[in-house]
This record gives C-alpha cells, structure tokens and sequence, in this order.
C-alpha cells in the first residue's frame, strides 16, 4: 500500500498537449476515480501512472519516490484492463501465477496465494481452465485476480466493468467495493459511469480536456459543484439548467416568468446566469407553487416518476417518490428547495 | 452460410475437382517415371502406363550410384547428381531448415520494431522492404557473387543461407507485420505490469499465441527456400554442397537426361514440404487468415 502523487503532469503526443499540468494527492487505501467524457485524458493519466505511457512534463510519485523512469515492471503497480487482457494461452491459475513467477516467488506460496485469490473471488472451481472457457463477469473475476494475487503497491483499473452486462455490472462493482474494504490498497479506477464513481469512490477526480474541473468526495461534487460540467456531469437525471437573468432578488427567465433566487445572492442586474437545480429538488405543492411546469411525458420506473417537461418554456425533468397520476399536458404548481439551488454564470460556467 | 441449389453445389464440387486433377496432372508422369527403367521409357514413349515396374532408381540414389541394379547395368558413368545425392538432400535439409529459423527470427524481431517501437524511421524500413522485393533475383546475381567471393563465402552452406535469409526475410516481414498490428496491446502491457520487460513480454506472451502465423510463415520460408534454385548454383560449384534442385538440373546435361531419376529425386524431394505441409495444416489455414478479420 502506498500513496500516489501526481504534480503538474503534462503529456504530449507530437506537438498537441492533451494533458496540461494536473495535480492529484491520493492517499493510502483511497479508492480515487477518474471520471470525464471521452478523450478527457483520464485513460491516459492513469497509463502514465502505469508507467505505459511516458511523461512529458511534471512528474509522478509513488510513496515519494518520483517513478517517471522507472519500467512498468518495477513500479509494483497492477492494472486490472478493460479487455480483461487475459493471456489465452495460460489457464487461469497460471494467469494469476504470471507475474508470481517472474518474481521467483517459491512455487508452494505461489500456490497459496492463487489457492486464498480464488476462494476470496470464488474462482476455485476454475483454476485449471482458460479464458475462453469462462463467462465475463468470470474472466473479470481473474483479472481482479491477478492483481490481488500479487498484492501490489497500488491498483488501477481501466474500465473494468464497461464490458458486462448492466446487471452483472452493478454486482461487480459491489464486489470491487467490498474487495477494496477488505483489502485496503490504494485504487485509481477510470470510469465514464458517473454512477460507478459516485458508488464507489471515497474521491472523485473529474476531468475534461485534459484538466482537472474538481476533486472531492462524491457528496460534494454532487452538493457542491464548482462549475456547470461537473454539475451536469455528476447524477442521473441531469440537473436542470435554466437560463435567464439575475433582476433585482428574482431569476427572470427569457418569457418573462420568475424564479426566487437563493438567500443570499444578489448580482448586477442582468446578469446572465443559468439557475441550476437537480430533478429531485422540486415539490409538487397544492394551490399555488413558485412556478408552473407544464408536464410532457411521464415515466414511472417504479421507486420513482420521472417527469418531464417545461417551465418557462424551458425543459425540465423532475422526480417525484409518489406515485402520481398526471396526465401530459396537465399544468402543475410546483416549489423548489431554494437552499439546493445553484447559480452558474452563463460566460464561463462557473459557480457564482 | 446461404444454401446453395443441388445443381450449384454439384457444378462447385466438379470445378474443384478439375482445378485439383490440373495441379496434380504433372505429378502422375513423375510417379510413373520414377517407378520404370530409361529403357521401358525410350521403348514405347507414348504408353500410358510402363511396361515393367522396378525401384532400382531409388536404388540408384539412394545408394549413391553404388547400387546400380538392373536397370543402370553397364552404365559406367553416373553424374555428380547421382553420386552425391545423399548429401545433397541433407544439404538442403540443412540449409531450408536453418533459413526457416533465422529468417522467422529475424522477421520476428523486425516486426517488433515496426510494430511496437514508435520510431520515426521504421516507416521507411518497411517501404525499403517492399521495395526489395521488386528486384527480380537473376539481377542480383552477378553483384551477389562477386560479394560473397570477397567474404571468402563461395562454396559454403552459410554462404546459401545468408543470401537466401536476406532473399526471404522481406516476404516474412510483409507477412508477419500485420499480424503482430492486429494483436492486442493489452496483453502486452499487462505482461509488463506482471513483471515483463518490453522484449519479455514479446517473448512470452506475443510469441507464443502468434504459432499460427510463424507456423504459415515459416512453411512458406521453408518451401520457398526448399525449391531455391539460383542461389546455390550460383554460390556452390562443388558438388559437396550442392542442393536438391541443384541435383535435379544437374540431371539434364548436354549429352545426356536421366529422366527417370530425375523423377524418382523429385518424388523423394517432395516429401519433406509435404509432409510439413500436413503436420502444420491446421495453423496454415488459420495462419493464412488470422490478422484478416477481428475476433
């Protein structure tokens, strides 16, 4: 176990820089994700981390020991792929034995830690056969085997779950959840599943064009966030984004209707902004509410309904836990949680 | 698969017949010729099938002309194809086998280079080596020649070797990049997070799941290099180190063709490449396709 620095790192390919000086403190036994769209540079990041890519600028550190030269071998780091990178030609107690025994570890320990690896992961009934004998959510099993076999210094994993079915993926990543609790190395998993970071990370690195919008803890990048990407970017639905003008102590919106503003702000009259507030801030309240929503469609999923429409002329979507009988096109009355709301502005996106 | 009418699949069958009968038709006069005497031969030249049959060719060159049998009494003088037959075809073992080996070696490693080395220049290296193979041989010859007296190289089995892995390394490139692009990274760089260094995890992992396209290649090294007739004629004069097919041209002179034993060496000097052919079978098939579509 250890902890991994990142300062000011920066990666070029030819002359474009697609990372452009991060920094990231990770301590030992936390369990970090990286998250962001595609091409965010988060696969990247944690290549260099694994010594697969070369660093073009800053440096990265493992325990205080900087690591940029060091070969991936020497790095004691395992990585658990997307692709699972099973070697085909190997069963799967010799996969999990692989870097055991380019260690010269002695062979009856070998065998003890393959032997305590696939109890813990249930794979003892499968030692002696070869990935292609083996289901998914299986060779997902011995690739996360692989690595806690060799009870490295730090765990990174690339994607694991993108690969299994949405039903298999949310056991495994109970199972990594529960695999980190026990085991208590440090982890860095990239993810482009927002639900995947929030579950299971205690920090969330997002990230976007090759820089970092926000660290924090999943609460706080949901509660808190510092701009309207990682707003949008953090929970299911999406926060709702609408636009309009500060006027005095209201929000105007473009067809004239008003929102209250949060105590507390107060701005340059006609101040662009966009007045953000998450689907399930809203209360649908008898008589009159602070605004009315039109309702488009509505879809119950069974814990919750999910409505969509528009206020304003703007579109929403809302949850509700009651079950509701609405019909579309009906008007609602509605009131939002003033203290849940945040205001962004609209030039730069930044939180006001 | 679409299902194909009856009729479709009977004329299918019939034109693959007749494409096989059209490749193996040659083969039919060799097994003949080397299964009768010159003199049965020369008797009745258009019989279809020889008078009387013996193996005394075989004999012949297998025996390196001592045993003569029936059918070479009173022959005094025998080529040096004849004589030094046995040594010939271990020669040629020799040399296919060892031309295999480097040239699989080298490819390999070559397309390692090209494959996983980002450098500017490898590029290059593979245009330089398709280019190479637009030069027709007999051109090379002459430079070729005087190359190998000034490496002291003439008459020498190294000699042949050396020349045929240059002649064949670039078709064994061509062959194998492809293959080595197609496979995935990921093993790889897992290997070197297990432990591997880079040549390592090339050695360990990228190696041994590639047996089906070294094995295609490697048959088609060995074959090619197997029939190789210029380059040892042009390297070796003395029959010590002759080769098989420097044997069989040795065969037809201007006073005299030994057609039936010309026959009986190409039957025996058949039966390596095929019987490699037939071990290698199932990766040859693979081999031949793997790179071609994912998965």
């Amino acid at each position: 176990m250890a902890n991994v620095s990142v300062e000011n790192l920066k990666k070029n390919y030819g002359t474009v820089e697609v990372i452009h000086g991060i920094d990231i403190d990770i301590q030992n036994g936390e369990f970090v994700a990286l998250v962001g769209p595609s091409g965010c540079g988060k696969s990247t990041l944690l290549r260099m981390i694994a010594g697969l890519e070369d660093v073009t600028g800053g440096t990265v550190s493992i325990d205080n020991d900087v690591i940029n030269d060091i070969a991936p071998r020497d790095r004691d780091i395992a990585m658990v792929f997307q692709s699972y990178a099973l070697y085909p030609h190997m069963t799967v107690a010799q996969n999990m034995g692989f870097a055991l025994k380019l260690a010269k570890v002695p062979a009856d320990e070998t065998e003890a830690r393959i032997r305590e690896a696939a109890a813990t992961l249930n794979l003892t009934d499968y030692l002696e056969r070869y990935p292609r004998e083996l289901s998914g959510g299986q060779r997902q099993r011995v690739a996360m085997g692989r690595a806690i076999v060799r009870s490295p210094k730090v765990f990174l994993f690339d994607e694991p779950l993108s690969n299994l079915d949405a039903k298999l993926r949310v056991r495994m990543r109970t199972e990594i959840k529960s695999l980190h609790q026990r085991l208590g190395a440090t982890s860095i998993y990239v993810t482009h599943d927002q639900i995947e970071a929030m579950t299971m990370a205690d920090r969330i690195v997002v990230m976007r064009g090759g820089n970092i919008e926000q660290i924090g803890s999943p609460l706080e990048l949901y509660d808190a966030p510092v701009n309207e990407f990682v707003a949008t970017f953090i929970g299911s639905p999406s926060i709702n984004l609408l636009e309009g003008t500060i006027n005095g102590a209201v929000f105007e919106l473009s067809d004239g209707s008003t929102l209250p503003l949060p105590a507390g702000v107060t701005g340059p009259d006609g101040r662009a902004v966009k007045y953000g507030i998450r689907p399930e801030h809203f209360e649908i309240v008898q008589g009159e509410g602070m605004t009315v929503m039109k309702v488009d469609v509505v879809e119950p999923t069974g814990n919750e309904t999910i409505l969509s429409g528009t206020i304003g002329g703007q579109e929403v979507q809302i949850t509700q836990q009651e079950r509701l009988n609405l019909r579309p096109g009906q008007e609602i009355p509605v009131s939002l949680r003033l203290t849940a709301v945040h205001l962004f502005d609209a030039l730069t996106g930044q939180r006001i | 698969m679409n299902r194909m009418t009856w009729r479709y699949r009977i004329f299918m069958n019939l034109a693959n017949v007749l494409v096989i009968c059209f490749l193996i038709l040659p083969l039919v006069p060799v097994v003949l010729g080397a299964l009768q005497s010159e003199r049965t031969l020369h008797e009745d030249v258009w019989a279809l099938l020889p008078a009387e049959y013996t193996l005394d060719n075989f004999r012949l060159i297998l025996s390196g002309g001592e045993n003569k049998g029936e059918a070479f009494q009173g022959i005094d003088y025998l080529p040096n194809s004849v004589t030094w037959f046995r040594n010939a075809f271990l020669n040629s073992v020799l040399v296919a086998g060892s031309v295999t080996v480097l040239t699989l070696v080298l490819a390999t490693l070559t397309a390692l280079t090209v494959t996983r080395l980002k450098l500017n220049w490898t590029g290059y290296l593979m245009n330089a080596t398709v280019v190479s193979r637009m030069v027709p041989l007999i051109v090379l010859m002459l430079p070729l020649f005087v190359v190998m007296r000034n490496l002291g190289l003439l008459n020498s089995l190294s000699g042949i070797i050396m020349t045929e892995v240059g002649l064949l390394l670039p078709y064994a490139i061509i062959i194998l990049v492809p293959y080595f692009q197609a496979f995935p990274k990921e093993l790889e760089e897992s290997a070197r997070l297990d432990g591997c260094s880079r040549f390592g995890a090339y050695v360990r992992i990228v190696v041994p799941l590639s047996t089906p396209a070294l094995a295609a290649c490697g048959v088609i090294i060995f074959i090619i290099s197997w029939h190789e007739l210029l380059i040892p004629l042009i390297i070796a004069s003395k029959p010590e180190f002759m080769t098989l097919p420097v044997v069989l041209a040795g065969l037809v002179s201007d006073q005299f063709v030994f057609f039936t034993v010309m026959m009986a060496i190409c039957l025996i000097g058949l039966a390596p490449t095929l019987l490699l052919v037939l071990l290698l079978q199932k990766y040859l098939v693979k081999g031949l396709t793997a790179g071609a579509v994912k998965g």
